[in-house]
């Protein structure tokens, strides 16, 4: 009663939010719960729903247990180390640049950063499985006119590697044009400032820039934090996770785990559950380390 | 002796035209069954699901008649082998019945019968008006009707690509060097020889082989495995896994050792990059399943023409080939059914033999081999034929099925995949490998109940 007065005199906003609060109760937290129930649950793709058996905690264990599962969580960690840091220094390198130069060379450059971003990821790894190859592609060939090298990009020591080089390739562009607007809404009167006071331009960036860009790097860690930990598509294209398992992401093992020839969606669950906490629980760190710093400052 | 001549004559026309009205009959019975198809399914859209597979391309080149001759019109959905299994027990699951044909491995026969993923098509086999007398059932090549497509007793597939082994060697660089092929009569003999053509020329590697992961490695390995005297179980029934005896590990061992004469990278490569280093003329050697000449020598290729097909060699423990292949069955969500079985004996009807063969099709017949015309364009027809009979001592040897098409082979290739790759690229020793594989695979049949019945 009291809500339809309140409806009434146009002060409550419940009914104008259901309609978003319902699609995403249907189209995410619901998928979220079944992923639970079914992480408790042995369960086989194509068999009958009623063949389930719960299990409770035992998919979680025989995870742990499981040394490829072990192994993938390294090369998860490694991986998203290796790419966020090298994609984040080069960003910030590119935003830097772009920001010194004339505006016709700066749309030149934004029209050529973002090229890569538009490129499907699958076909991203495509491109690059070719280009990787070891007797036929192009980038051994440049190595080996070049400096006499020849590197096999598909062997254990190098498939992730190759794998990082996409990624790093792909995105560095998007890490680059959000530092570049960033940068773009810092006070030139804070650079004008520094110029007079005779700072260096390393002391204009580690002084003036970052910390003004707090928010926006926050952002764009966060963002390729969670992208690389939830990683698919390109490496599935380029070594399906091998050879052994070198470069068997998180993703991948639960791929392999659910589908990929063998069907245990239960273990495949749980192994997502664990991918999701581990994505929330980063995430947070990361919220919280920047915003105790904001607070600290102010 | 004119007489005689004139008689003689008179006899081969007489049967010539026997022979010839027989066929006219036949060929005419056969355009009589599109005109009732068309009849019955006219403007009928049926979906499959298929795998790259150069019998699959000669599949779609035969389309547009079908559907002329028969007024269905076909939609292909055609992926990577490792990704059609999966999305048709996806499908399944969700029941969508988008798929009206599914091809299927002939490993995965076990999975997909008794999981009611296809069908069974005794009910079509058996009735002349689904399968008339010009489809010749029988005719199909008994190793692959019987030994293939069956589960159980019964039929659930028709035969699209039988595969056994096949060894392609460069005719040009064993005449450049004076080397006779009729020579590689065993495995010792194959392995001095990849190590001879191994960097003789720039760029040139003595074989390749798949490597990649899970099945593609499987397939390369298990072709040296029973030559060897290995075996995965001791008996179908029993399921006692011996697959880190002596002699398996032996094969592995061997398989180590060849890798050192293939091209780098060949721990990742799929059966497409298999075939692509051999059209690209990097090996001189590749030893793989029947299917691959025609992306051996695709136009363009520089191996084209000059390739050489034999069987595979002897073992030190045996004379055996692959007996496998892949199969199109019809899924058990289809609504249109019958027009699925129509298109199925269509494409693999003897009418349509020679259409098949000469887009890229493989041999799936037996009286294929017996035709002079066919035997003259394929030269790896009558290695095909031979590596067959290799395929037969394997079952008399007392393995019905070189890769057992239980349930369970999906999770045992998955297993056996991935240890035999991580020996491949020097993770783990060949026995070390194998023994965890065996570990493993006699967890999964106990819990399966494979030794309680």
């Amino acid at each position: 009663m009291d809500t339809i007065k309140k409806v009434k005199r146009g002060k409550s906003v419940t009914p104008w939010i259901a309609p978003s609060i319902i699609v995403l109760l249907l189209i995410t937290i619901l998928p979220t719960l079944f992923l639970f129930y079914l992480s408790l649950n042995s369960w086989e793709l194509a068999t009958p729903w009623d063949t389930r058996k719960l299990v409770w905690l035992k998919n979680f264990i025989d995870d742990i247990k499981d040394e490829q599962f072990q192994n993938s969580l390294v090369v998860t960690m490694k991986y998203v180390v290796v790419v966020v840091l090298l994609e984040f220094v080069f960003g910030l390198i590119i935003a830097a640049f772009i920001k010194g130069q004339n505006p016709g060379m700066r749309i030149f450059m934004i029209v050529a950063l973002i090229l890569p971003m538009t490129l499907t990821p699958s076909v991203a790894g495509l491109i690059w499985r070719s280009n990787f190859h070891p007797v036929a592609g192009v980038v051994n060939y440049f190595l080996s006119s070049l400096f006499g090298l020849k590197i096999n990009w598909y062997s254990k020591e190098y498939a992730l590697l190759s794998t990082m080089i996409v990624d790093i390739w792909q995105w560095t562009p998007f890490t680059s044009l959000i530092l570049f607007s960033g940068m773009e809404a810092v006070s030139q009167d804070c650079y004008e400032a520094a110029m007079i006071d005779g700072a260096s331009s390393f002391k204009v960036l580690t002084r003036i820039t970052i910390p003004l860009l707090k928010p926006v790097i926050l952002i764009v860690l966060l963002m390729r934090i969670m992208d690389a930990l939830k990683m698919f598509d390109v490496v599935f294209v380029m070594t399906e996770g091998g050879p052994g398992n070198t470069t068997e992401l998180l993703s991948l093992n639960i791929y392999r785990i659910g589908f990929f020839h063998t069907g245990y969606l239960g273990r495949a669950s749980s192994i997502a559950v664990i991918l999701l906490i581990l994505v929330t629980i980063l995430s947070q760190i990361l919220i919280r380390s920047f915003g105790a710093r904001e607070e600290g400052k102010g | 002796m004119n007489k005689k001549i004139v008689l003689c004559l008179a006899v081969f026309l007489l049967l010539s035209m026997v022979i010839s009205f027989y066929a006219m009959a036949e060929d005419q019975a056969f355009l009589d069954w599109c005109k009732s198809i068309k009849d019955k399914f006219d403007g009928t859209t049926i979906n499959i699901a298929a795998h790259t597979h150069p019998s699959i391309d000669a599949f779609r080149e035969m389309t547009p008649e079908f559907t002329k001759l028969t007024g269905i019109n076909v939609r292909w959905d055609t992926m990577n082998e490792l990704m059609l299994r999966d999305k048709e027990m996806m499908e399944f699951a969700s029941h969508t019945g988008v798929y009206d044909v599914v091809m299927v491995d002939c490993v995965w026969m076990g999975e997909f019968a008794t999981k009611g993923i296809i069908i069974n098509l005794d009910k079509y086999i058996q009735d002349p008006n689904s399968t008339p007398a010009w489809y010749d059932y029988e005719g199909i090549i008994p190793a692959y009707r019987e030994g293939l497509a069956k589960w159980d007793g019964k039929t659930y597939a028709l035969v699209t690509a039988g595969q056994t082994n096949l060894l392609g060697y460069r005719k040009d660089l064993f005449e450049k060097y004076g080397i006779d092929p009729a020579s590689i009569t065993s495995y010792d003999k194959f392995m001095e020889l990849c190590k001879f053509f191994n960097g003789k020329e720039p760029g040139l590697y003595g074989n390749a082989f798949r490597g990649q992961r899970g099945h593609n490695v499987l397939v390369t390995w298990f072709t040296y495995l029973y030559p060897f005297g290995g075996r995965l179980f001791d008996e179908e029934g029993k399921w006692n896994v011996v697959i880190n005896s002596e002699d398996a590990i032996k094969s592995l061992e061997y398989l180590i050792q060849l890798s050192k004469y293939s091209p780098p990278g060949f721990e990742n490569y799929n059966s497409e990059e298999q075939c692509a280093a051999v059209a690209r003329g990097d090996v001189a050697l590749a030893l793989d399943v029947s299917a691959c000449p025609p992306y051996y020598e695709p136009e363009g290729s520089m191996a084209r023409g000059k390739m050489g097909y034999l069987p595979p060699p002897a073992g030190p423990k045996g004379d055996f080939a692959a007996n496998a292949g892949w199969l199109a069955g019809i899924s058990s969500d289809s609504k249109k059914q019958d027009a699925a079985w129509a298109f199925m004996i269509y494409m693999t009807s003897p009418q349509k033999v020679k259409d098949f063969l000469a887009v890229g099709g493989d041999i799936n017949r037996t009286a294929t081999f017996s035709d002079s015309e066919v035997l003259a364009s394929k030269p790896y027809a009558k290695p095909t034929l031979e590596a067959l009979g290799k395929a037969y001592n394997l079952i008399k040897a007392g393995v019905p099925h070189w890769r057992p098409p239980i349930p369970e082979w999906s999770k045992i290739g998955e297993i056996l995949g991935y240890e035999v790759n991580s020996a491949l690229i020097g993770e783990k020793s060949a026995k070390d490998a194998l023994d965890k594989a065996a570990a493993d695979i006699t967890a999964l049949m106990k819990e399966k109940g494979y030794y309680n019945k």
